[in-house]
């Protein structure tokens, strides 16, 4: 039992991570219909710099800001430059889905020009373990659990509660009525972009911090986290963050009492059969299609 | 040059590389081993243009299917299968996977099948990593020479590459006719317009997955030439990077174009041979040219070249002048008795009633339309019209307690989809047309998927292109077959779209504003096609704001507010009903002043 529950609260702080993920996917999804296939290398991007401020002396939670500010720069200048461009026709839809998975490319090949294919050691943020109920958990993984609630209540908080949280929420709900009232769409889009890229950046920084910096970093997370947007739909915040977190338990109670080899399998097996039992997803919202 | 020349030459020139690469043995080992990666790379790189084309369908885990038809090759050749059977039973694996997957995927927006296959790319590199009794995992895997049914033997050391071209060869000719055959055009419209081709009687998620089952089948037999090709199976070729690039040749040679596909494939071909010790720099260019493809041309090298061209022709030749004769009430009924059998039953709503958490969209509403009568729903903004058409057409669920029937038959019973085989068709506010497919192309797909209902009521023309080419005079609308419905002016488009519900071979027709954005002439030609339908037995429901037209089109009228019904009669009776005028004015004025609301 104890060994159950050991398993499911490591996947919770797994989870936490998939979790961060799926929010920046939803969050960037709900401000401008794009899928944003780059946001794991937009985060690892941030992370690597982080790193190498770090390796040249920077404390390890100033390298959090730096990686966090960073990936939402990023993500802010790919909305601009990439996704705004191509205005608001039929395909662009499909074409800015398109463009990120280039950008994806271009920035994964970008991390091994500038720093190499070698993994690189990265610091934790903080360091040592604590038993608690017999479950050795390691601080950082508690820490970075830890930062990535406070993240979702700032933004459940942001965007329930202040005047232009609710704006952009108006915006995504219907965009010709948000201009109609007066909201700045573009500075809307900006704000998504920012907060959905900079997220993924605490996601790709703590793990960094659980294994290594390499250039692949978020690929096996970012999985996870769109199979738990999967759960929670595309268009829910609080679909997404329980859709990765619930990713996060599964994916480690399978691994442990099933296969530890085909994890991602069992993952995949599970959203197919997910999408035929209940194809309003888990959490049962209506499936909002904006296509 | 005609598309059919076209493939033709294409043919040849395959039959010629095929000839050169193998029995004259005419290369050398580098030119045959880029000829191979070329054909099997084209093979690929179609199967997602195809998928990107004809369905707006991005996969990023086309390798899965590729690895299928690789390692199927490698084992089964070991037991002495050749290699035409390999090719089918590779296709079929491949195609049933993707059709399974395709259905679970298919039923939301097609956003959801780039992230499954995203997946589906992870998932098949840890099945290739773990499952070593068949792939050997990460070592890779020797491939034995391929054994024919026509040489009773292993193949010559140099024909792989002949082999590779061959079936590149086919797989190009079997794109090209699938892509103009009615699937092709069926998949096309769920594309452009999910939702009116569900009123016309197409399951988008069966045909999305029909689709993806193809185009699985046609990446496997990419996996076929390469494991031939290159005798040895590297499972580094099943990364979700390798099916990212996949992306990149549709994505740089054109979305939707074999001769796209081919510009494509020669790429990634290329690059990476160009860049050959190191692959960031390949991904760089890849993922440069793919950001810039899409910023600067839109659609890729081969249709933005195609587009050019198109201009340029345009630009020598006068625009087309069209000169259309109105269509008249007569002509109509004439060209709709011959298309469709006349309605028999009443359809018959009793108890309709929506609710839109907490709102009541319709709340009781029950009316009757008699067979080959025309009832108008009219009702100021809000009151519930649309809502009605939706309960009718499937796309709403109204609560329990409604009933629906058309004679005997339970219309709530019917999916969306299905409402279209019971005779039940609709035309839209704003055309809806397929904007693929030209007007010709539209109404022969429809007349194809209504054909077996003609054949049902033994209408005698039910062969599709008739029936598309008797619509077409009918409506007079023969000098716009070949145009795509935005070339066309609202008022044709309209037209168009009333030719498509001919065309499904509705008897029942819901009209949604048929009368909105159209000017005097169109109206006056629009009441003649309207009379013509009814006095051919057409049973219509006219949703509309022109107030006037649907008073003196219609045999009964139903008028809605705020989701009730406030009154129902005929014409003269609503004319000078006091409700209805309190309704539309707030104070008892006479109706003849409301027009053009």
């Amino acid at each position: 039992m104890t060994d159950f529950l050991a398993v499911v609260i490591s996947g919770i702080f797994s989870g936490s991570t998939y979790a961060l993920l799926a929010l920046g996917i939803v969050i960037i999804f709900r401000s401008t219909d794009t899928v944003n296939f780059a946001i794991g290398d937009t985060g690892t991007l941030g992370v690597f710099v982080a790193g190498t401020l770090i390796a040249m002396g920077l404390p390890v939670a100033a390298g959090l800001l730096v990686a966090i500010v960073l990936a939402g720069l990023s993500g802010v200048a790919t909305e601009r430059l990439l996704i705004r461009p191509l205005g608001h026709g039929r395909n662009v839809l499909f074409m800015a889905l398109v463009i990120t998975i280039g950008l994806g490319l271009l920035l994964h090949a970008a991390i091994y020009l500038l720093w190499g294919t070698a993994p690189r050691p990265f610091p934790p943020l903080v360091s040592g373990s604590v038993t608690l109920f017999g479950i050795v958990l390691a601080w950082n993984k508690i820490l970075a659990g830890l930062i990535a609630a406070a993240a979702m209540v700032s933004i459940a908080w942001f965007f329930t509660k202040t005047p232009f949280g609710i704006a952009m929420r108006a915006t995504a709900e219907d965009p010709g009525a948000a201009r109609m009232i007066g909201i700045d769409a573009g500075r809307v889009s900006s704000l998504a972009w920012f907060v959905g890229c900079g997220i993924a950046g605490i996601a790709a920084f703590f793990l960094a911090a659980d294994t290594s910096l390499n250039a692949s970093l978020t690929i096996s997370a970012l999985f996870r986290a769109f199979a738990g947007v999967f759960l929670g739909g595309l268009t829910s915040m609080a679909g997404a963050v329980i859709g990765g977190f619930i990713i996060g338990v599964l994916d480690n109670v399978a691994g442990n009492y099933i296969s530890a080899s085909y994890r991602d399998t069992i993952v995949f097996a599970v959203i197919v059969m997910v999408l035929f039992i209940r194809p309003a997803g888990v959490l049962g919202s209506g499936r909002k299609e904006r296509v | 040059m005609s598309t059919m020349q076209f493939r033709i030459l294409v043919t040849i020139v395959g039959t010629v590389l095929a000839l050169v690469a193998g029995p004259l043995n005419l290369m050398g080992d580098y030119s045959l081993f880029v000829l191979a990666s070329a054909s099997f790379f084209f093979i690929a790189v179609l199967s997602v243009n195809m998928l990107a084309g004809l369905c707006g369908i991005w996969s990023l885990g086309h390798t899965a299917y590729i690895a299928i038809g690789a390692y199927m090759a490698a084992n089964l050749t070991k037991h002495g299968v050749p290699i035409e059977v390999i090719v089918l039973a590779a296709a079929a694996a491949a195609g049933i996977i993707g059709f399974i997957l395709g259905l679970s995927a298919g039923r939301f927006s097609v956003l959801y099948f780039g992230l499954l296959t995203m997946a589906l790319a992870l998932v098949s590199s840890e099945v290739i990593m773990y499952w070593t009794a068949v792939t050997n995992g990460e070592d890779g895997m020797k491939v034995g020479r391929a054994i024919s049914i026509f040489t009773q033997g292993p193949i010559g050391a140099k024909s792989p590459t002949s082999v590779c071209v061959i079936l590149a060869t086919l797989v190009y000719l079997l794109g090209e006719t699938v892509s103009s055959s009615r699937f092709g055009r069926r998949w096309l419209a769920v594309k452009g317009q999910r939702t009116a081709s569900m009123a016309i009687g197409l399951i988008p998620h069966v045909e999305n997955a029909k689709a993806f089952g193809l185009s699985a089948a046609i990446a496997s037999i990419s996996g076929v030439a390469m494991a031939f090709s290159v005798s040895f199976i590297d499972p580094i070729a099943f990364s979700l990077e390798a099916s990212i690039t996949l992306v990149v040749g549709t994505v740089v040679g054109g979305i939707g174009s074999s001769l796209g596909a081919l510009v494509g494939s020669a790429f990634i071909t290329a690059v990476p041979e160009l860049a050959r010790d190191a692959l960031a720099i390949a991904n760089f260019i890849y993922g440069g040219a793919m950001i810039a493809v899409l910023l600067l041309l839109g659609k890729g090298v081969v249709p933005a070249l195609r587009d050019k061209l198109t201009i340029l022709r345009n630009k020598s030749r006068p625009a087309m002048q069209v000169q259309r004769h109105a269509v008249d009430a007569n002509a109509m009924m004439e060209l709709v008795k011959q298309l469709l059998p006349p309605a028999t039953e009443t359809l018959t709503l009793s108890r309709v009633s929506l609710q839109f958490s907490g709102l009541k969209a319709l709340d009781d509403v029950s009316f009757e339309l008699p067979p080959g009568k025309a009832v108008g729903l009219i009702g100021p903004n809000g009151a519930g019209k649309t809502s009605l058409l939706n309960v009718l057409s499937g796309f709403y669920t109204p609560v329990s307690t409604t009933e629906v029937k058309l004679g005997k038959v339970d219309v709530l019973a019917a999916s969306p989809s299905g409402r279209a085989a019971i005779g039940m068709g609709r035309t839209f506010q704003h055309a809806e047309l397929f904007p693929e497919l030209n007007i010709r192309e539209m109404l022969v797909m429809v007349a194809g998927l209504a054909r077996p209902l003609r054949q049902k009521h033994q209408i005698e023309a039910n062969e599709p292109g008739l029936v598309a080419d008797l619509i077409l005079d009918g409506l007079e609308l023969k000098p716009y077959a070949n145009s795509l419905p935005t070339e066309l002016p609202f008022g044709i488009q309209k037209v168009a779209d009333i030719g498509r519900a001919l065309a499904s071979g509705a008897s029942i027709v819901s009209m949604d504003e048929p009368f909105s954005g159209l000017d005097e002439h169109e109206r006056s030609e629009l009441r003649a096609i309207l009379q013509g339908m009814r006095n051919a037995g057409v049973s219509i429901l006219i949703i509309d704001h022109a107030v006037q037209e649907v008073l003196s089109l219609a045999d009964k009228v139903v008028v809605l507010d705020f989701g009730r019904l406030l009154a129902y009669g005929d014409a003269e009776e609503i004319r000078n009903d006091p409700a209805v005028m309190k309704a539309y004015f707030g104070s008892a004025h006479h109706l003849e002043a409301v027009d053009h609301v």
